[in-house]
């Protein structure tokens, strides 16, 4: 059966489905919500941190595509996520500049 | 790990110095550094397109403090607080390419800015930059994050001249019918509810502003605003149930 539906009906599901998956793939494994914390800024810390998480993941199956069909997946990726961040051998310095972490206007009035 | 100290972890998490003065003028002093680093390397990896929705987030605490974020989300039903943040999406890989936190003032829009636009070798000059900045300033604070947000697009430094959009984004969401100043000229009352047929339009154009305001019956009304008011609200044929 077809409906007939604004053209803008349409362009809004059509642009919503990235939103969706997004936040479907974010909800899975997410660190903060299902967790209360006395302090507001560690829940906004950890949903920071889940989203990017959930944006490492997509680069993740993008650069390794043949992972996404198994029926695990998310959760084999999690797995390898944590082994990285224990091991001792990555120098996690090296991956971050001062530069990313940004001097921008408060940032400067600090130094 | 046990629960004691998982909850003495937590209990002295931080990711910013306070200690200085200065950086208390920042609303968002206590997450500055994670927000720097995640605007400045989201969309790095990525070829962004011109398909990006915009959509907000929020975050439920139970924390009443933080009241810089908590500007219309007051207490909910459940108790909770909600935090509000603004995402842009891409809309080929649903990677998430920039964030802006919803404060009171506008503390989260120029920061960081320059750092990103020098590091991705973007030819721009000081002065369209700072031309865009007074821009940003005149417009207002939706249109603002969306410039925001757009800044990190390509041709950037074209988009804003004199104080307006030259490739406007298209806005297009649903709206709760009892908002104030909607038109009830084209909401669906209960007995016409019962009789229309699935796919009944109600249209209103308001050529001034270029805004169209449509409400469509699938089985339950949805009441929609959108920003296009050409030849782009015409009808089309969309697979139902």
């Amino acid at each position: 059966m077809k409906v007939v539906a604004p053209v803008a009906v349409a362009r809004y599901n059509e642009f919503m489905q990235a939103v969706n998956h997004h936040n479907q793939l974010q909800v899975q494994f997410s660190s903060c919500s299902r967790h209360g914390f006395k302090k507001y800024y560690i829940k906004i810390i950890l949903a920071l941190l889940d989203m990017a998480i959930t944006n490492v993941m997509i680069h993740y199956f993008m650069a390794s595509p043949e992972k996404i069909h198994a029926v695990e997946s998310q959760a084999e990726y999690m797995d390898e996520l944590v082994d990285a961040m224990l091991d001792k051998s990555t120098r996690w310095e090296m991956m971050i500049s001062s530069n990313d972490i940004g001097q921008g206007e408060h940032s400067a009035e600090s130094t | 790990m046990p629960l004691s100290p998982f909850q003495q972890i937590c209990s002295v998490l931080h990711l910013n110095d306070i200690s200085n003065i200065n950086t208390l003028n920042d609303l968002l002093h206590k997450i500055r550094p994670l927000s720097n680093i995640l605007k400045n390397t989201l969309g790095v990896h990525l070829g962004i397109g011109m398909d990006v929705a915009l959509d907000e987030a929020t975050m439920a605490s139970k924390s009443a403090y933080g009241q810089e974020f908590i500007v219309y989300n007051l207490m909910m039903n459940t108790g909770k607080y909600h935090f509000k943040v603004y995402l842009l999406y891409c809309l080929c890989t649903f990677a998430s390419i920039r964030l802006h936190m919803h404060t009171k003032d506008t503390c989260d829009i120029t920061d960081g800015q320059s750092k990103e636009l020098d590091g991705h070798g973007v030819d721009c000059q000081s002065e369209d930059n700072e031309d865009n900045e007074d821009n940003v300033q005149q417009v207002s604070k939706l249109n603002s994050i969306i410039l925001d947000m757009w800044k990190l697009l390509e041709n950037k430094v074209l988009i804003i001249k004199h104080g307006e959009l030259l490739h406007k984004p298209y806005h297009c969401s649903t709206v709760w019918y009892n908002q104030r100043m909607y038109l009830k000229s084209i909401q669906f009352t209960k007995a016409e509810a019962r009789n229309l047929d699935h796919g009944s339009v109600h249209f209103a154009v308001n050529k001034q502003f270029r805004i169209t305001s449509f409400g469509w019956f699938d089985g339950s009304p949805l009441h929609m605003l959108s920003s296009t008011a050409d030849d782009r609200y015409g009808c089309c044929a969309e697979e139902g149930r």
